[in-house]
């Protein structure tokens, strides 16, 4: 065998089941109705919002789920945030200490930012008023974090930080942080 | 016209029936769809794709490493998420102690695999089955990026990404150096999702800062999402916010649309990579740049690919020929 390849022609016999297949029209024809069922999710999952995509999103929504092909490329869309955000959480224990709970550092921004990211994105949800089905599991989850042996806390509470965004082009100054506790868990 | 002819009369031009002049373009589709979908082309393109693809998702898995446990494990940050496809995820069905681990092992050694070439669409398959069950679990530690790597996984499960410059290659013809003919509809499918991609998102910036020429000013000073920072005096300078926020829609519009005219196609993809880029140095979005830029690969000729790879390795490897026998169909 030619090391570089060049022994390796497009007209011998198809080895593989998938090039057999490829080459029969029943197989063509199988293939065919797959490219179409996928070119429909695509097209129908990221058409605008309208009755025609509620009615498509009803035939694909379940194959598509099940491939993993639903789509969502809203990025900064329809705007990008115009707010700044932060959380942290305050964790008081029986003796009255306390202590603080940050988002994973990212001071370092080579490397940090490809872990950090995904914390970033769950910060945006997990501080919005309609998504308080995640605001007791995250307190838990800072009270499990903070529990040394027998020495639990007693109260986690989530505080949100934000300041609005100074027009861009405007040169003016960045306002100073707003915060907010927002949930307080007594940990029993 | 041709509805008056008679089924005895010779078939001249003119005075073909109707069902014939309704047939002809119908079969001059499906000739189409067949040179389109199911010609034979070198599978170099999609190689690379498959090691590019296998490589981001090797950095996704190692990066999410530390965080395994508390966004996927059972006492997780979140619950579990609620949207429409939650239930098709591994971990609904199979979630003993140490299932988000093991699935995580799993994955890493599934983009092993891909990068390697070693049983490829298995491995795709992992990879698929893994991200879709951490997706699915906590789907909010998840951006559109993340979701682009499932995608990519998907599409190299369909594709025959593993038979060029791989292990499988490498057992099969004593060399990976080998790029077969294949059908060219997997290439096919990565263009029209990439294409996609970019008209959904156009389509989807509808808010007023977009239409204003402010919007990128504002995502360049969100500073939870800054990793490097632009300096100050661009963004305090109306015209250039203006034209940053209106190229970047250019952009897309050209990647969504312009992508497919050959002619200028290798510019539109210059444009992508450096808004790419430029987005990955300046905003904290994970894998997303790198995951968009593999799939620019599908869009590069096959041969192109294979001829660049070929010089490429002959400059390293002297004493191999740099261009082959005609092996592989165009």
């Amino acid at each position: 065998m030619d090391p570089s390849g060049a022994g390796v022609s497009d007209t011998e016999p198809p080895r593989s089941i998938w090039q057999r297949i490829e080459r029969t029209q029943a197989g063509r024809t199988v293939i065919t109705l797959g490219i179409l069922l996928i070119f429909t999710i695509v097209v129908v999952w990221n058409l605008p919002e309208s009755a025609l995509r509620s009615a498509g999103l009803d035939l694909v929504r379940t194959p598509a789920s099940v491939a993993g092909l639903d789509q969502n490329w809203r990025v900064f869309a329809p705007n990008p945030r115009r707010i700044a955000l932060d959380l942290y959480a305050i964790v008081e224990y029986p003796d009255g200490q306390i202590a603080t709970w940050q988002l994973p550092d990212e001071s370092e921004p080579f490397l940090s930012p490809y872990r950090t990211y995904r914390w970033r994105k769950w910060m945006e949800h997990v501080r919005l008023d309609d998504k308080k089905g995640l605001w007791r599991p995250a307190a838990e989850w800072v009270a499990r974090e903070f529990t040394i042996g027998e020495r639990a806390p007693s109260k986690v509470s989530l505080v949100r930080r934000w300041y609005d965004l100074p027009a861009p082009g405007t040169g003016a100054e960045t306002p100073a942080w707003n915060e907010y506790t927002y949930y307080e868990l007594d940990v029993g | 016209m041709s509805g008056t002819s008679q089924a005895s009369e010779p078939d001249v031009p003119g005075t073909r029936r109707p069902a014939v002049a309704l047939i002809a373009p119908i079969a001059l589709a499906g000739r189409w769809w067949q040179r389109v979908m199911f010609s034979e082309e070198s599978t170099a393109s999609l190689a690379v794709v498959r090691i590019l693809t296998g490589l981001v998702i090797l950095g996704w898995a190692v990066s999410v490493t530390p965080d395994v446990s508390d966004f996927f494990g059972a006492e997780a940050i979140a619950p579990w998420g609620s949207t429409a496809g939650g239930r098709w995820s591994l971990l609904r069905w199979w979630d003993p102690p140490g299932a988000a681990g093991a699935l995580h092992v799993a994955l890493v050694i599934a983009a092993l695999a891909m990068v390697v070439g070693w049983h490829t669409r298995l491995a795709s398959l992992v990879a698929v089955v893994a991200m879709l069950a951490f997706a699915r679990r906590n789907p909010w530690v998840f951006n559109s990026g993340d979701l682009l790597l499932r995608h990519l996984a998907f599409y190299a499960m369909l594709a025959p990404g593993g038979a060029a410059l791989s292990v499988a290659a490498w057992r099969r013809h004593g060399t990976p150096w080998v790029f077969p003919a294949r059908a060219a509809w997997p290439r096919r499918l990565l263009q029209v999702q990439l294409s996609a991609i970019y008209l959904a998102t156009v389509v989807a910036k509808t808010g007023s800062t977009w239409h204003d020429g402010t919007a990128v000013g504002y995502a360049l000073q969100i500073e939870d999402l800054i990793r490097f920072a632009v300096p100050s005096f661009i963004l305090d300078n109306a015209l250039l916010v203006n034209l940053m926020t209106f190229g970047t829609l250019a952009v897309e519009v050209a990647l969504g649309l312009l992508i497919w005219n050959r002619k200028v196609r290798p510019y539109v993809l210059v444009l992508g990579v450096g808004l790419h880029l430029s987005i990955d140095l300046t905003l904290t979005v994970g894998f997303f740049s790198y995951a968009m830029i593999s799939m620019y690969v599908a869009f590069l000729e096959p041969d192109l690919v294979e001829r660049t790879l070929r010089r490429i390795r002959a400059r390293f490897a002297s004493g191999t020929p740099a261009e082959p026998a005609p092996s592989t169909a165009g």
